[in-house]
């Protein structure tokens, strides 16, 4: 318990004072609202043992003074409580911010963005929920029946052992409930099969519907849905007889005592003394029950917040496993590319670049050329210095790429992405951003260059059009073709082209070359083409297979043997030639 | 009241049915824990008025309280906790079977995670109010009515005294959940507006890395949820002092009985059993007030949970009839449709696909190509205008008959954590083995698949993460021909493909597409060029439509394209 407090405190330490206000208040609040029913206690006293009326009001005032203190305390308890979660909330997704900021690129491949997200979100709010009452309901839980059993020793011993008895017996029939921990353990994992059998329902419904399959992945969803009821309902009935006699203990103590003080007290002689007792068995009983209840919930809580804290931190390892290291040079000396005995694998056991070796010269421009699997993105990505590799050393300008600060490496590389992806900004914003203090006028020259002048003609607002409101559409070929400006703009020395094959639109595709073309003058250019016949005139083309280079040389040269190139080349003509339904195929 | 709680609580008819007798088991319940108050009262008849009941009355009347107390808190635990679990089985029973039957627009408008949370975390939360809250709060409500009835027929101003501070505690609770309720909307909207901040940071992961901009981004998402705690802690204040007031008010409960009971006790006018016996009713009607408002606050959230999964049920169904269909010519007759009601994506358009014809749609991106194969696999359905397949509108097939006339193989294919035979299977249910590897063969699958560890009976992963894009296409071609379906709709397939699987695809679709009616979309504008028929779309609606021949001389729009085309395909870098 204290752990989750030290856990907690650790991610809201400017607002540590919060945590100790909540416990003095809720302390003092529960000191308070006992006091009340010694107030009580006196006044009944009075009533009862000396029938005197004259102090009643007083005591009626003070009674209700006291109560309402401790309601004031509590309430403000609460307050500072909630100010203290939503705090920790907050901080929480700061924390989950920083994790992003700096999380590999693998985290990213590996996990939905959806996901993350949800996990982010979700726990957050979880923890606030939690901690919220946490705090205030536990101390309240922990000190109230304490001061009750002093009170109720107070009044007298018989009271006293009887409220003791009371609060052990219970506190024995909530641990005979309390397999709740293990239950919880078991809940969630029901739960969380039950959460993945439905999203691959979910997911498989369209072709479920299309095929008219009878839902096959139904059967794993009814099990996980049946199973997670019978593990709830069967902590439900082991719990049944250790909660019902809680209650009855509570809620009968009277008709419980009863027949003892028929048999046992002197009726005679104490009967007013024993009447004044037994009602304020009554009350505090009562108190001493609100208070237990608390607890069981209190279990719920702390499992809540665990939880959610540890799941948060499970997410932030996650994505600092594999974190990028950078050094302190920013110059560089040339931009000259070698890779020298790399490999590389998103998994441990499975390399997607195998022993790779090559350099590529300064300001000449190469294509990258395989079947798709073949590891043509990864080489690209590992230039930019997007994953840590595994093995051997990756160099730019002849020295590691992990010895230049991240802002020299980002800065000497642009990298036009397969998916490119616009921030939902304007589309000026969306260029500009690629150099800081960059002119209207240089903004407006890349936009021409990469051919965006003709796609923000197409709107009423021109290049302020903003980017994800209604009515606006950009195709696949047309954000890449933004992409292209922002890289005109940022000028670097090497620019990597990643073509986007499946987002080319005929509309677009030439567009999108002479857009690159204007991009490539006088740099270090390494490109994925799809379209074969644009690379023939690149000064070197890598082909690759299996995360391996097999060919390298130019166009002409490899098309001067029966080189692998060729056979692309080839297969590459027959498939832009087909026609579907076409006689000459069958 | 039955059908009032299912509606209020998205209940299935079982669950509506324990409700209501979980409901009176908590009133009952309520009544038979007054009994040792009352048994109480008759002991201080006793002890203090000397009264000259016999010992034994007291004892039996003890022993039967306790008995008959033990047997109703069984009976209320049975009919809350056990009866809840059944019923969260049910519900989700139920809403998984109801998401089967939504159409499939739903899927495309919703986004997957939500409707799983939907199941999974909405009916969580249903099921804890259940178990916890609902009965309690109904038997409460219930109890109270007939409580303060007695109690009023006792002594009026003792009950009053009661009666007031309670009820105005109850009044100020709802005042506050309404308050709330207001401002909380504010800050859930600030909350989703962080949410897509967050997404947005998470998909353009590469972007913020490569231009330098996770300084500025972390700023931005820094202040966001800085906003956002502001926010959140504005609109939980006013409803939360507003409780707060009502929690103090609750105490006058004490201070209006003490202070009248014991002015009337001086003045001779009550007895002092009365007088304990209001104190005892104060003190445990203020209790149960306290512990009742805990189970409002539960119900009030459980609001947006009901919501959602009335949403579902409520979703509007694709309906139509079992219809023999003999013809599969496919006919758009003046079709409009548009995604929000607002922008027209298609516009009037009609055009016809012939039995055993080849039809291509060709367009600039965004033109709308792709909606009219969304509609006519009723991914959608079209706002204007009908789609007639065997003379029929599509709108009065049955989904059921009409899908299992149609073969779509579309750009994302949806693969099972199955074996590999299975997942082609699902094309034909009842096919044989032999069947599905012919199917395999036909779409140049068996290559890849003789070459997985156990064949076909490699399991491939969740959504066949371990096949390559070409593999997971060919797949979904093999299920298209072991399908066999007389109408086939092909969206772009070959587009993400290197041009060994483009080859190997092309090949299968010849065959595949042999005596149907075919709709294709294809971005690769020669492969068209032999179909029988192409349909040029521009802005939503037909610009053209003709042969290759005459469109590169009637339609400015193909011609365009075409000569872009040329173009890209002459260029090199």
């Amino acid at each position: 318990m204290i752990n989750v407090y030290k856990k907690l405190l650790s991610y809201a330490k400017e607002k540590q004072h919060f945590l100790f206000m909540t416990i003095v208040f809720s302390v003092l609040a529960a000191f308070l609202q006992v006091s009340g029913f010694y107030y009580l206690f006196r006044l009944l006293e009075h009533i009862i043992l000396l029938d005197e009326m004259s102090n009643v009001k007083r005591y009626a005032l003070m009674i209700a003074g006291v109560l309402a203190g401790g309601g004031i305390l509590y309430f403000l308890s609460l307050i500072v409580s909630h100010l203290f979660a939503f705090r920790i909330e907050t901080n929480l997704r700061k924390y989950g911010i920083d994790g992003l900021i700096r999380a590999s690129f693998k985290f990213f491949d590996v996990n939905s963005s959806g996901r993350i997200r949800k996990l982010i979100d979700d726990n957050a709010a979880q923890t606030h929920m939690a901690v919220a009452h946490l705090i205030p309901d536990n101390t309240g839980a922990l000190i109230t029946p304490v001061l009750v059993l002093i009170l109720g020793f107070f009044i007298s011993l018989r009271v006293g052992m009887v409220l003791l008895v009371l609060t052990m017996v219970s506190l024995l029939l909530l641990k005979l409930m309390m397999g709740e921990r293990q239950f919880m353990k078991t809940y969630q994992a029901s739960l969380e099969k039950l959460s993945s059998e439905t999203v691959e329902y979910i997911r498989g419904m369209q072709v479920v519907k299309i095929f008219g399959v009878d839902v096959k992945s139904f059967k794993a969803l009814h099990t996980a849905i049946k199973e997670y009821a019978y593990n709830a309902l069967n902590y439900s009935l082991s719990s049944k007889r250790p909660y019902v006699l809680f209650q009855e203990m509570f809620f009968a103590i009277v008709a419980l005592l009863i027949p003892f003080i028929l048999l046992f007290a002197d009726l005679g002689s104490d009967a007013r003394r024993l009447s004044l007792e037994l009602i304020m068995v009554f009350f505090l009983s009562g108190v001493l029950f609100t208070y237990i209840m608390k607890v069981m919930y209190l279990s719920m809580y702390v499992f809540q917040a665990q939880d959610a804290v540890s799941k948060l931190e499970r997410l932030y390892e996650e994505m600092q496993e594999d974190v990028l290291r950078f050094g302190g040079r920013t110059e560089f000396k040339h931009y000259a590319i070698e890779f020298d005995h790399v490999s590389f694998g998103y998994k441990k056991d499975s390399m997607i670049l195998d022993d790779v070796s090559f350099t590529l010269e300064e300001n000449r421009s190469y294509a990258l050329v395989g079947p798709s699997g073949s590891g043509k993105t990864t080489i690209a990505k590992l230039i930019s210095g997007f994953y840590t590799i595994n093995d051997g050393e990756i160099r730019i300008g002849g020295e590691p790429i992990t010895s230049y600060t991240k802002e020299a490496l980002t800065g000497a590389i642009s990298f036009v992405f397969q998916n490119s992806k616009l921030f939902k900004t304007t589309i000026y914003e969306n260029i500009a951003l690629a150099k800081k203090d960059a002119s209207r006028e240089e903004v407006f020259q890349a936009m021409r260059l990469a051919g965006v002048d003709d796609i923000v003609s197409k709107f009423k607002d021109g290049e302020n059009t903003i980017i994800g409101s209604k009515g606006v559409y950009l195709s696949g070929g047309e954000k890449q073709r933004v992409a292209i400006a922002r890289a005109i703009l940022k000028d670097a020395k090497i620019v990597i082209f990643d073509e986007a094959s499946a987002a080319i639109d005929p509309d677009n595709e030439h567009e999108l070359q002479k857009a690159f073309s204007n991009l490539m003058k006088e740099k270090t250019v390494i490109m994925i083409a799809h379209r074969l016949s644009t690379i023939r005139n690149v000064d070197e083309i890598l082909v690759m297979e299996n995360g391996k280079i097999i060919e390298r040389g130019s166009d002409k040269e490899l098309m001067g043997f029966d080189s692998k190139y060729k056979r692309f080349q080839e297969t590459y003509k027959i498939a832009n030639d087909w026609r579907v339904a076409d006689e000459s195929v069958f | 009241m039955k059908a009032f709680f299912k509606k209020s609580f998205a209940l299935t008819d079982q669950g509506a049915t324990d409700l209501v007798k979980s409901s009176l088991a908590t009133f009952v319940t309520f009544f038979m824990n007054m009994l040792p108050a009352m048994l109480l009262m008759l002991f201080f008849d006793k002890t203090l008025l000397l009264d000259e009941r016999s010992d034994m009355v007291y004892h039996l009347l003890s022993v039967g309280i306790v008995l008959v107390m033990y047997l109703t808190l069984s009976i209320e635990y049975s009919s809350l906790y056990n009866a809840t679990y059944k019923e969260s089985e049910n519900l989700r029973i139920d809403i998984a079977r109801n998401i089967r039957d939504l159409p499939l627009s739903y899927f495309s408008k919703h986004d997957l995670t939500d409707l799983a949370q939907t199941i999974m975390a909405d009916v969580a939360t249903l099921e804890h109010a259940l178990s916890h809250a609902i009965a309690k709060l109904i038997g409460f409500v219930g109890f109270f009515v007939v409580i303060s009835a007695m109690l009023l027929t006792g002594n009026t101003t003792l009950a009053l005294c009661v009666l007031c501070p309670t009820l105005t505690y109850f009044l100020l609770l709802l005042l506050s959940k309404r308050v709330q309720t207001r401002s909380f909307n504010k800050y859930y909207q600030k909350l989703r507006k962080n949410s897509d901040s967050f997404q947005e940071a998470i998909e353009l992961q590469m972007e913020i890395q490569s231009f330098g901009m996770s300084g500025y981004i972390k700023k931005k998402l820094y202040r966001e949820v800085e906003e956002s705690e502001k926010i959140h802690i504005k609109s939980e204040f006013v409803g939360a002092t507003i409780a707060g007031l009502a929690g103090l008010i609750l105490y006058l409960t004490h201070i209006l009985v003490i202070v009248a009971g014991a002015g009337l006790l001086a003045k001779g006018e009550i007895h002092i059993l009365y007088f304990l016996g209001y104190l005892l009713a104060g003190f445990k009607i203020k209790e149960g007030s306290e512990a009742i408002s805990f189970n409002m606050v539960e119900i009030f959230y459980v609001g947006s949970a009901v919501k959602r999964i009335n949403e579902i049920r409520n979703a509007k169904r694709q309906e139509g009839e079992d219809t023999e269909l003999t013809n599969f010519d496919i006919e758009l007759k003046n079709v409009s449709f548009s995604y929000d009601d607002n922008t027209d994506v298609l516009e009037d358009m009609s055009f016809v696909a012939k039995q055993n014809e080849v039809t291509a749609l060709v367009g600039k991106s965004g033109c709308g190509k792709t909606s009219v194969l969304r509609l006519v696999s009723r991914l959608y359905d079209a706002t204007g205008g009908e789609i007639l397949v065997s003379n029929e509108d599509i709108k009065n097939i049955s989904t059921r008959t009409l899908f299992d006339k149609i073969s779509i193989v579309f750009q994302d294919v949806t693969l099972f954590d199955t074996s590999v035979m299975e997942n082609i299977r699902i094309g034909k249910p009842n096919a044989t083995d032999e069947e599905v590897k012919k199917a395999a063969r036909l779409a140049n699958c068996e290559e890849f698949i003789q070459k997985l560890e156990n064949g076909y009976h490699t399991l491939i992963g969740e959504n066949g993460a371990n096949l390559s894009g070409g593999e997971r296409q060919r797949l979904s071609i093999a299920r298209a021909f072991l399908k066999d379906a007389p109408i086939i709709l092909l969206d772009e397939i070959v587009a993400a493909l290197d041009v060994e699987n483009e080859k190997k695809i092309q090949e299968s679709l010849n065959k595949l597409t042999k005596n149907k009616t075919v709709l294709i979309i294809s971005h690769r504008l020669k492969s068209i060029q032999n179909v029988n028929k192409i349909v040029v779309i521009d802005n939503g609606k037909v610009e053209s439509e003709g042969k290759h021949g005459d469109l590169i001389k009637k339609s400015k729009v193909y011609k365009d394209l075409i000569d872009k085309t040329a173009l890209a395909e002459s260029f090199v870098y």
